[in-house]
């Protein structure tokens, strides 16, 4: 298990206030890069990204290994998934019985294995660590989406909810979907909650009790932030507080480092116990793999 | 804009076996190569290459050192400028690259290859519209070729559309479903980026990957030394 530290970064913050996690996912916030993203419309809200783009070191990839299973155990196959960094991306599908195998014998800047399409499955990305060239990631899962057919439009004042997990998106909303990723028909709301033992790989249990909800359109920006709504399912009490953390899975590491997390937001347990909601001063930038957890 | 439409041919797209619809009577520029079962009927080639005259003997192998096969492609010479139509497409060939004696200004090809399932290679075509911008007077040119969608399937023109919006691509940009460029590095590993010597159509040198703190150091030195009197 890597074991990854989450990387608290408060949404607007120009700092960091934490630690760099320890695979190499982390990262201090720098400069971020014009990718097409959220930063808002001519004369609409502005939300210029923290950016944790960093230039690390290549590091040599002989082979990633490792078997996609659902939710039940059972293989998934033929589904593309990839070993990618920062400069190069490698492709397979997996075999009839879920297998990958990726030789990729090159030199790769920030390597992950990267799974889903967002579409089907949710898009998250597992670090590959530089210790070694041969990476034998064992089981992996597929984390499946709601239906298509069960998807809300995200527009400007929406409410939309799926999975448990509520969005509210402002009126004023700029929206960034990428059209390279969803066709037309795939840009609606999903949400589904994650085991965290799913994905040992990025949850640090030594960090404490977590809840991961997979949201897609995964990478899809927002601006201002959408006011997020999730099921109280770690049973914290009314009014505690929470850190939102994002997972990213875009190298232009806008919102969070790539393969690695960010904190995007606070948030509190709502009155009733029920729901944990985003500060009114936070919110979610952009859509993926979030983590919640109790505020230390 | 470019040469004239050259030998297209207006064909309906059949799309249904695919997602995604694509408008009936593309003028639709094919290239040459081997019918690849996965790809559709349509976008396999039927023209022959230019004629040898106008471009460098073979033989046309992949290593470095090597003459750059005179591949065909369909696509737009300036995407922006053709207003992203597919009724514009045309023919391009390397031989359109090919300035033994100077003539076109040009000293310099970079030929990309590029994928919608590659995030690096969206994130060098973020930035490729503008270093060309750059180095263009200097005789430096880009082509590249879109060869798979987001599922590792052919490309279509439809990627090649979105694709081009998306980057606001201005340099020569075509559509490779046969991934006649995979002479040159594998399907499953994108980008490559050959840097050409258009006075022979000589491969200078292959970059596996977006090697940008390499490669654009090469692409400045050898266009400072071409420049030196």
């Amino acid at each position: 298990m890597l074991g990854l530290a989450l990387l608290p970064l408060s949404c607007g913050d120009d700092a960091v206030d934490g630690p760099p996690s320890p695979g190499g996912a982390g990262a201090a916030a720098g400069a971020a890069g014009s990718t097409g993203g959220a930063a808002g419309t001519p004369g609409g809200p502005e939300c210029p990204p923290p950016g944790y783009a960093t230039d690390p070191p290549q590091q040599l990839v002989a082979s990633v290994q490792a078997t996609l299973v659902d939710e039940q155990g059972a293989a998934v196959a033929e589904v593309p998934v990839q070993v990618c960094g920062l400069d190069l991306c490698l492709i397979d599908e997996t075999s009839a019985s879920g297998g990958v195998f990726v030789e990729a014998d090159a030199s790769i800047q920030q390597p992950a294995l990267k799974v889903g399409d967002g579409i089907v499955f949710a898009k998250y990305a597992l670090p590959l660590p530089a210790e070694t060239t041969v990476h034998d990631l064992g089981t992996v899962p597929a984390i499946r989406l709601p239906a298509a057919g069960e998807a809300g439009a995200l527009e400007a004042g929406a409410s939309v909810a799926s999975g448990g997990v509520t969005l509210e998106l402002a009126s004023e909303l700029a929206l960034f979907v990428d059209p390279l990723d969803y066709p037309e028909e795939e840009r609606g709301f999903r949400a589904v909650e994650v085991s965290p033992e799913r994905l040992p790989w990025l949850v640090d249990e030594a960090l404490g009790p977590q809840a991961l909800f997979a949201l897609s359109p995964a990478g899809a920006t927002l601006c201002p932030a959408g006011a997020l709504s999730v099921p109280n399912t770690l049973n914290l009490e009314p009014g505690a507080e929470v850190e939102f953390y994002l997972h990213g899975v875009r190298i232009e590491e806008e919102f969070a480092p790539y393969a690695g997390w960010a904190k995007v937001s606070d948030g509190e347990v709502t009155a009733d116990g029920a729901q944990i909601v985003t500060a009114a001063d936070g919110g979610l930038p952009e859509l993926g793999l979030l983590a919640v957890r109790p505020k230390e | 804009m470019g040469s004239p439409l050259e030998t297209t041919f207006l064909r309906p797209f059949v799309a249904a076996a695919r997602a995604r619809w694509l408008p009936l009577a593309l003028p639709l520029t094919l290239a040459c190569g081997s019918g690849t079962p996965d790809i559709p009927e349509e976008l396999l080639a039927t023209e022959p290459t230019a004629s040898p005259s106008t471009y460098p003997p073979g033989p046309y192998l992949s290593e470095v050192g090597s003459t750059l096969e005179n591949f065909s492609f369909s696509g737009w010479r300036d995407p922006v400028a053709a207003g992203f139509d597919p009724s514009a497409l045309e023919v391009i060939r390397m031989s359109d690259f090919y300035d033994p004696a100077g003539a076109r200004g040009l000293e310099l090809l970079l030929v990309n290859t590029a994928a919608i399932w590659c995030q690096a290679c969206r994130v060098e075509h973020r930035t490729l519209p503008e270093r060309r911008a750059e180095l263009r007077a200097r005789g430096f040119e880009v082509l590249s070729g879109l060869f798979q969608d987001a599922s590792a399937d052919p490309a279509d023109i439809q990627d090649l559309q979105t694709w081009v919006e998306q980057f606001e691509i201005d340099f020569p940009m075509v559509l490779d479903p046969e991934f006649q460029l995979g002479k040159y590095g594998s399907a499953e590993a994108a980008p490559i980026n050959l840097l050409v010597d258009v006075r022979s159509m000589r491969i200078i040198e292959r970059f596996v990957g977006d090697q940008e703190a390499v490669m654009w150091p090469l692409i400045e030195s050898e266009l400072e030394r071409r420049s030196a009197p």
